[in-house]
């Protein structure tokens, strides 16, 4: 029986707390009943649902259109947070140049999976995508005046 | 049954506590690093203050190369990563990282196997005067990148003329008052107008820049003016990118 991470996935597949159960179940009916103490229980129990747990969490890392759960964003900000706190040298250029300017002639009446999506207007879209290249100018702009204060 | 909801709940708490620490370890896996800015060899230019010897010297030197290899790495993945680079540029720009890179790395191995302080100190000292990572290299990648997007978007902008000209036509033809979605429109072209020019003669001039002419002070004022010329055409799309909007709004 697959361990799944229920939340998560669209097959059906018994939560957790389940499996348990009918593991606790199973040492009942065999030869551990009565000689397993609580404490094994208790660590066979933790085991377990800590394997599941780390395997939903690699599921919630890998998926790119479900919704993040509530814990991993404030972690995440709160890493990058003490990442800059300890690297107080300032480094020679921000790599957000030229990130991910949009093709102006790019379609924008239909989505990824190929269904359509309310049409866009195409201005709009040159206007945006207008918007982010000259936002990667400004960025290589800025970039160029941090490398030159990186000393040499 | 006081036992399995025991075991239930401990192994709830332990897994809660191993999904929070597997986040954890991978948000810290995830996070940026580079040994390429300055200051971080601070440790090593200490150690030749207090006392220069080979070793010290040659630490420091080894430090400084190698935080440039860092800078020469991020600006490489720039470089090849860049959709408003030129073909040409973008394979000058590869090239000149490239000549910096096995420079550097010829230099390295100079001054590990050098005995002499003296001999030493002239070679630390051309890490930065014959190579100019932070003062010429950075910045050639930068303002060619920032050419290059200006020219992109004069392209693009024009294609934004051609439609609201149109619109500006079917409005009128319409009926309806285009006197102010005209101005709009009007100021938009005078604004890239004044931005024509600017980053066209660039590339080329940057692109030819060395290290010599940085030291000789010739480079310096081309890199200045550059910045400058970016900076004016920058702004001036973006006002014909706002001009553009008034327009588009003032046919709706």
């Amino acid at each position: 029986m697959p361990l799944t991470c229920t939340p998560k996935s669209p097959r059906a597949a018994p939560p957790a707390f389940l499996v348990l159960l009918q593991v606790e179940r199973a040492m009942e009916g065999n030869q551990l009943n009565g000689q397993a103490s609580s404490m094994a229980r208790v660590g066979v129990a933790a085991l377990l649902v800590g394997a599941v747990a780390i395997g939903c969490a690699r599921l919630d890392g890998g998926a790119t259109n479900a919704p993040a759960s509530s814990s991993p964003a404030p972690q995440a900000t709160q890493a990058t947070q003490t990442h800059a706190a300890e690297n107080l040298t300032p480094r020679p250029a921000p790599t957000t140049v030229d990130a991910t300017p949009v093709p102006a002639d790019a379609s924008p009446s239909v989505s990824v999976t190929g269904a359509p999506v309310a049409t866009t207007d195409p201005l709009d879209a040159s206007l945006s995508n207008l918007d982010q290249l000259l936002n990667g100018v400004n960025g290589s702009l800025s970039g160029n005046d941090a490398s030159v204060s990186s000393g040499e | 049954m006081k036992n399995r909801i025991l075991a239930l709940f401990a192994g709830l708490v332990l897994g809660g506590s191993l999904l929070v620490i597997s986040t954890g370890v991978v948000t810290a896996v995830t996070s940026p690093g580079g040994p390429s800015g300055k200051g971080v060899c601070a440790t090593e230019a200490a150690a030749v203050k207090a006392g220069a010897s080979v070793t010290t010297l040659q630490a420091m030197g080894d430090c400084e190369i190698n935080r440039r290899f860092a800078t020469l790495n991020d600006l490489g993945s720039r470089v090849s990563g860049s959709k408003v680079l030129t073909s040409s540029d973008a394979a000058a720009l590869t090239a000149e990282i490239g000549s910096t890179r096995s420079g550097l790395t010829s230099l390295k191995a100079t001054i590990d196997a050098e005995t002499s302080l003296p001999a030493l100190r002239a070679e630390i000292v051309r890490i930065a005067t014959d190579y100019r990572v932070y003062l010429l290299v950075g910045p050639q990648v930068n303002l060619v990148s920032a050419a290059d997007g200006v020219v992109a978007s004069q392209t693009r902008i024009s294609t934004v003329n051609t439609n609201l000209t149109a619109r500006i036509a079917a409005a009128k033809a319409a009926g309806k008052d285009v006197t102010s979605a005209q101005a709009d429109l009007d100021k938009m072209n005078a604004a890239v107008t004044a931005a024509v020019g600017l980053p066209n003669p660039l590339s080329a001039a940057l692109l030819a820049l060395t290290p010599a002419q940085y030291n000789g002070g010739t480079a310096g004022p081309v890199l200045a003016s550059a910045r400058t010329a970016l900076g004016q055409a920058r702004d001036q799309l973006k006002a014909a990118v706002a001009d553009a909007k008034a327009c588009r709004d003032a046919l709706k």
